[in-house]
């Protein structure tokens, strides 16, 4: 009876709070994620391309379709989420990664888009900015480190340093997406689409649900409601046991600023395994690397003798050279996966009505697991 | 005496004498806020103990805490500068042990005499180059968290004690809004005579180099040039370079951030710490090469963490050792120039005349 009762509060109120009322959300192409600037990495080889993914023969976006979309304002309205299975289906399953710039919005809208990155196994970025620009990187390969360890060579096919710079060249002109200091790029309802991703990077800014019925005691049970169906969501996405905690814990007045990790458990298990290494566990050791060599090089050495900084540094290098090859490889299983998820779901284009009946689905099945 | 060095004597001294006039303003000696005593014990938990046992000090007696471990110098050098100096080392009673230079200009016994109180009482130097350089402790930096290596996908890690003791007490004296140096604008540069100064300093650093908004013209002649260039080297190392030694071409800006004699007494001080983290960067080698055979697969990996976690642990004690060592050596000097207390007119005169006749030595090398 209680469930029952939760159930109604929330499909009655939880899903229309709006936690942030923020401005309609656009959704536009990355421009420096277009494949005719992306292929620049592998000298404008497209076969180079097709090799590093291990795609079939022939199986190439077109130059103009988009990697990367931004999803940039508020969680308003279910438009919001028409819009992003939108540009899915216009870059024709070659659209791998969504950032995200939002303050949040509707529950409702956050979950549904992010039940459609999981279900289109797309990646979900917070964006980042760097001096005021949103920070684009290629989602699907890890630069070589600028001095090459003897001891190592660059993966076959693997974006080289000349790749990269090429790659650079040619977005040098294109118009910087503007990015102010002190937004917040990924919170509240904008984390569950953070959470749907399948490859997740940046920070995610939580807190609990808020809203208002007509009386206290509606709101303190379709808010409560909210929270066993948005903590048994981010369970789902397997969001990690802190997302969730601290979902709980957050008043809805404030955000709690946490780190997603980049893989569901179960993937991350399956990449380890195929790939022989673990890729986020490769960029985690090198984070710590240059770390030691920043925390000697800046401090220790301006104060009295240190150690070899240089032996750091190589290590870096030849973990960076391990990750290229680890990255590559997750790469191409995840390119192949997201291919097949949009053959099955937009095989004669995108349905909107098949689609939003998956999120419905999909939003069910998570209800049967509230614990 | 030569006559060209009592000519190089007689015009220094004049310099001294005429330059208050032509000087736009003398200089000018500010407290680095941030850095007095009683907005630094917070790094130390506002615990006098952690203080004193961070530098090993068994004399239980802080510094004044109204009194600054730091302070900007900042403007045109003229006469008198070096009394001036000399009267806020006094009045920090052995608690002042960074100078921040950022003043121009040239007077050669000025900077003689600044530069012997440098050495004197073992200060540190730090040559502001450009608006923009934050004040930060001297004797301690915030070393980054521990990276976990684990594969707990969606967990955070298990908490990870700081490497260093005062890592929390930083992470909150980071957040100050006040950190940013107090620079005049017409003189956000270390120039001339200010590098005399600042190579006098027992360990010296710079900010990352910005380029002046228009090129002052150098203020001294080729002779002064190669006065100080001369004198900067006895100051440094006790001892005349030959007039034709190939070091003396080198500019001192670009000088190692600490002298070869504090090189010996850290090596001496922290034989133990240097040793530790030797050993350990050996061991990591070691178990990163291991783990390259293995191409980095999860386990070898998750092995690298405790070593890795232990090279920092070692090099935040290193860190430490050496705050310590440069702290007792200028407590011991403060102490040798001032036993009970400080005799102003007698270290005045003991520093001027040190100063004046190494200045007269230095024009005598040809």
């Amino acid at each position: 009876m209680r469930r029952i009762a939760y159930v109604l509060a929330t499909l009655a109120i939880g899903w229309f709070f709006a936690v942030n009322h923020a401005a309609a959300l656009d959704v536009s192409c990355i421009e420096a994620s277009r494949y005719k600037y992306l292929f620049q990495l592998f000298g404008g080889d497209t076969r180079k391309f097709i090799a590093y993914f291990n795609l079939p023969a022939g199986q190439l976006p077109r130059p103009e379709y988009c990697r990367a979309a931004l999803l940039d304002g508020g969680l308003s309205s279910d438009e919001d989420v028409t819009k992003v299975i939108k540009i899915i289906g216009d870059n024709h399953g070659w659209l791998a990664t969504l950032y995200l710039r939002s303050g949040g919005g509707l529950v409702r809208v956050g979950v549904g888009i992010g039940i459609l990155a999981r279900n289109f196994w797309l990646k979900t970025y917070a964006a980042s900015q760097r001096r005021g620009i949103m920070d684009y990187q290629p989602d699907f390969a890890v630069p070589p480190p600028d001095k090459l360890p003897i001891t190592d060579l660059i993966p076959d096919n693997a974006p080289t340093l000349a790749g990269w710079q090429a790659y650079r060249a040619s977005i040098a002109k294109l118009p910087p997406i503007k990015m102010g200091g002190s937004e917040m790029f990924c919170a509240s309802a904008c984390t569950q689409i953070h959470a749907g991703g399948i490859d997740r990077k940046g920070i995610s800014r939580v807190h609990r649900a808020s809203g208002n019925a007509k009386t206290l005691l509606a709101t303190n049970e379709g808010l409560i409601g909210t929270d066993d169906f948005l903590v048994s969501f981010y369970r789902f996405m397997d969001a990690g046991p802190d997302f969730m905690r601290m979902y709980l814990l957050t008043t809805s007045a404030t955000t709690t600023p946490l780190p997603i990790s980049r893989f569901a458990r179960h993937v991350s298990d399956v990449l380890a395994q195929k790939c022989g290494a673990d890729a986020d566990q490769l960029a985690r050791l090198e984070a710590q690397i240059d770390a030691s060599v920043a925390d000697f090089g800046s401090q220790i050495t301006f104060y009295g003798p240190s150690i070899n900084l240089e032996h750091l540094r190589t290590m870096a290098a030849r973990v960076r050279m391990r990750r290229m090859a680890a990255e590559q490889c997750v790469a191409a299983i995840n390119e192949a996966e997201r291919l097949t998820a949009y053959a099955g779901l937009c095989q004669n284009g995108c349905d909107q009505k098949k689609l939003n009946s998956l999120i419905v689905q999909k939003r069910n099945d998570i209800q049967k697991t509230i614990r | 005496m030569r006559l060209s060095a009592v000519i190089l004597l007689i015009v220094a001294a004049l310099q001294a004498v005429i330059a208050p006039r032509s000087a736009t303003a003398a200089l000018s000696f500010q407290c680095v806020e941030p850095s007095r005593y009683r907005n630094l014990l917070p790094i130390f938990n506002d615990d006098p103990s952690a203080y004193f046992g961070y530098f090993r000090t068994t004399q239980r007696q802080l510094p004044p805490l109204e009194s600054c471990r730091s302070l900007i110098i900042n403007g045109v050098i003229g006469s008198g500068d070096a009394e001036a100096l000399l009267g806020k080392i006094i009045a920090g009673q052995g608690g002042l042990a960074v100078l921040y230079l950022a003043f121009d200009g040239t007077n050669v016994v000025e900077e003689a005499r600044m530069a012997v109180l440098v050495r004197t009482f073992y200060l540190k130097t730090k040559a502001v180059r450009g608006a923009g350089y934050a004040y930060f402790p001297d004797f301690a930096s915030r070393w980054n968290a521990a990276v976990p290596l684990g594969r707990t996908a969606g967990s955070s890690p298990p908490p990870v004690a700081s490497f260093s003791p005062l890592d929390e007490g930083l992470r909150h004296f980071a957040a100050r809004t006040d950190l940013r140096l107090p620079v005049a604008k017409e003189h956000a540069f270390c120039l001339d005579g200010c590098w005399t100064v600042w190579f006098a300093g027992v360990n010296r650093t710079r900010s990352a180099a910005q380029a002046p908004a228009a090129k002052t013209p150098a203020s001294a002649d080729a002779a002064t040039t190669r006065q100080r260039e001369l004198f900067s080297r006895y100051i440094d190392s006790g001892r005349w370079p030959a007039a034709n030694d190939s070091a003396l071409v080198q500019s001192i800006s670009g000088a190692p951030f600490w002298t070869a004699a504090a090189d010996h007494m850290l090596r001496q001080s922290c034989d133990a710490e240097l040793a530790v983290v030797q050993s350990l960067a050996g061991n990591l080698t070691q178990t990163f090469d291991a783990a390259a055979a293995k191409k980095f697969d999860p386990p070898s990996v998750e092995g690298m963490a405790p070593l890795l976690e232990r090279l920092n642990r070692a090099g935040a004690r290193i860190e430490q050792c050496y705050a310590v060592a440069y702290e007792e050596q200028r407590n011991a000097s403060f102490r040798r120039q001032c036993p009970a207390h400080c005799d102003r007119p007698v270290l005045s005169e003991r520093f001027n005349k040190m100063a004046d006749k190494l200045l007269l030595d230095a024009g005598q090398i040809k």
